[in-house]
């Protein structure tokens, strides 16, 4: 199937200015102020996106759409942000009157979400009536996302509240998961900017593989055992993504890579991860912050982390891909990204990131996040230029694909 | 720590995100995190006590190719439009101040060219030099990061970095 990219990104400003018209709807019905932190269009495997939802209880709704747009949409809140909506609006200790106003809740701002998209499509789109849901992980997600194997196309708001005066991380997500016949009707190629959806799958998988190359090597150097939890390819507005790295303090290094493709690769450790690399790594005890020695480490540890990473790009793209060599970061993560994004913005307002994050897999204390930033032109290039023989190191069979 | 806003039914901070350009006045905050080479700009008429915020990411509105609705993605576009703004919500032009902080410089890259935290600065101070608009405080450039926080009661801006090394200050 081949998407417009243009189309996806006007849809993703659907998906932007409809999950506005979501939080507004909450405004008004609790007086819970909020703004949309993020919106982004990801391709993601279920299992990823299953992942994303493991650990946190949510509860709200999910609602089929048929009509132009088919498929199905959730809008899910965290406890947090159940507890903040059913405080104002059901005092009293009635467990059965507040999943019923989180139901209509739910139910209101999905209306608001949804008809945006009619309203740019020209056409009706039915809501059936709101399903309660609660749990964790694929108790709340859409059954597509919990059903067969292959990518996602999802539309994804993430939302902060504030209440009383302090910014609390009071959060609630919509996904909007189209069904494959629909998304094939949308974003049928209409300008020459359109790309493969398998294509895009094959580079998405192959920048899973790695990014495990990246956590095997985390492994071996430092010997905490990291695995990839999630990864995944956005189309995301530049101006979104300070918010998705987050105004966390992050340790970390930032590479240039170029050749068949050019771009920036952030890797990015909270601070306490951080430290326990660096401890694993510098034997001698050194004087807390981070002095020379500490930087070196992660350095050296960044450059080996991003060879195994662009290595699988390289290989698929049968071209040379190098990379310079790694600079010491430490600061918040929006500060980090900015020059990055800057440069972007002078020709571009959205780029494709890769995300994948490593993550010590009992407890998730541990936390590492690499992102891609490849340049927008260079990887509609490469991708149009995957040859068959070449993706075969992935896990994708490509007989199926091209 | 102390949380400057905790006391109840204080009112929050407004996010002042990237390319956002808000004007407010009374007891409105702003605040804008993790500027890095971006730079925050902060115009007041200390009289009024009416003001905005800017968060431009890019120095000249003129050397892109991308079109933006958006007014605060550039230094010399956000000065223009939080002017504009600030005397239309009542504020005097001739009581304007202003005051910048951010424009990093917070790693270097062949393809990053030149700094475009200091274009930024250079950008914002000749566009208020333009606009005869005095500065009037500034803490910019370095390599490390600061988050910002704008009264419009106090026409305060407080910059906080993420090291202890640069520590806070109020400009």
């Amino acid at each position: 199937m081949e998407i417009d990219i243009q189309a996806l990104e006007t849809y993703n400003k659907l998906a932007h200015d409809g999950a506005q018209s979501a939080v507004k709807s909450l405004s008004q019905l609790t007086g819970i102020n909020t703004r949309v932190e993020v919106t982004d269009v990801s391709l993601m495997s279920p299992s990823d996106l299953q992942y994303e939802f493991i650990g946190n209880e949510y509860a709200g709704v999910s609602i089929d759409l048929t009509g132009e747009i088919q498929g199905e949409t959730v809008l899910a809140f965290d406890e947090q942000a159940r507890t903040a909506v059913t405080d104002v609006l059901v005092p009293a200790d009635d467990p059965e009157m507040k999943k019923s106003s989180i139901k209509e809740v739910g139910n209101i701002m999905t209306s608001g979400f949804i008809d945006g998209w009619a309203n740019h499509l020209n056409t009706k789109i039915k809501s059936s009536p709101p399903t309660y849901i609660e749990g964790t992980g694929t108790d709340v997600l859409p059954r597509s996302a919990t059903e067969g194997d292959s990518h996602l196309l999802v539309f994804r708001s993430r939302v902060e509240a504030s209440r009383g005066g302090v910014n609390e991380p009071v959060d609630f997500r919509i996904l909007l998961v189209p069904d494959q016949a629909s998304l094939e009707t949308a974003l049928e190629p209409r300008t020459e900017t359109s790309i493969s959806f398998e294509k895009l799958e094959v580079f998405n998988e192959m920048t899973k593989e790695g990014a495990e190359k990246s956590a095997d090597n985390i492994t071996s150097m430092t010997g905490i055992e990291t695995s990839v939890n999630i990864s995944r390819l956005s189309l995301v507005p530049l101006e979104d993504i300070p918010a998705e790295v987050g105004n966390k303090r992050y340790v970390g290094t930032v590479m240039e890579f170029e050749g068949k493709l050019s771009g920036y690769l952030i890797i990015l450790f909270d601070q306490p991860s951080g430290r326990a690399v660096v401890d694993s790594l510098v034997p001698m005890e050194t004087e807390g912050e981070w002095g020379e020695m500490e930087q070196g480490a992660l350095q050296e540890l960044g450059n080996i982390m991003t060879s195994g990473f662009i290595d699988g790009w390289a290989n698929v793209l049968n071209a040379e891909i190098k990379h310079s060599p790694p600079k010491f970061v430490a600061d918040i993560g929006s500060s980090i990204m900015s020059p990055i994004i800057a440069q972007i913005a002078q020709t571009d307002d959205h780029a494709f990131m890769l995300d994948s994050s490593i993550e010590t897999d009992s407890d998730r204390v541990f936390t590492c996040q690499m992102l891609a930033l490849p340049r927008r032109d260079e990887l509609e290039e490469a991708l149009d230029e995957i040859l068959i023989e070449n993706s075969g190191n992935t896990k994708v069979d490509p007989d199926d694909l091209f | 720590m102390n949380q400057p806003n905790s006391e109840p039914n204080a009112p929050a901070p407004r996010q002042v995100r990237i390319s956002d350009a808000l004007v407010g006045t009374g007891n409105d905050i702003f605040k804008s995190y993790g500027l890095g080479s971006c730079l925050a700009i902060a115009l007041y008429d200390p009289k009024r006590a009416v003001g905005g915020l800017a968060h431009a990411m890019l120095p000249d509105s003129t050397e892109t190719t991308t079109t933006s609705d958006k007014p605060g993605k550039y230094a010399d576009t956000a000065v223009r439009a939080l002017r504009r703004r600030t005397i239309e919500a009542g504020g005097s032009r001739s009581s304007l101040e202003a005051k910048i902080a951010g424009g990093s410089d917070m790693f270097e890259f062949k393809r990053l060219g030149d700094s475009v935290g200091q274009r930024n600065i250079a950008t914002a101070k000749a566009e208020l030099e333009t606009l005869d608009v005095s500065l009037v405080a500034e803490d910019v450039g370095g390599n490390h990061g600061r988050t910002v926080e704008f009264s419009l009661e106090t026409g305060e801006l407080v910059v906080e970095t993420a090291d202890d090394e640069h520590g806070d200050q109020t400009l």
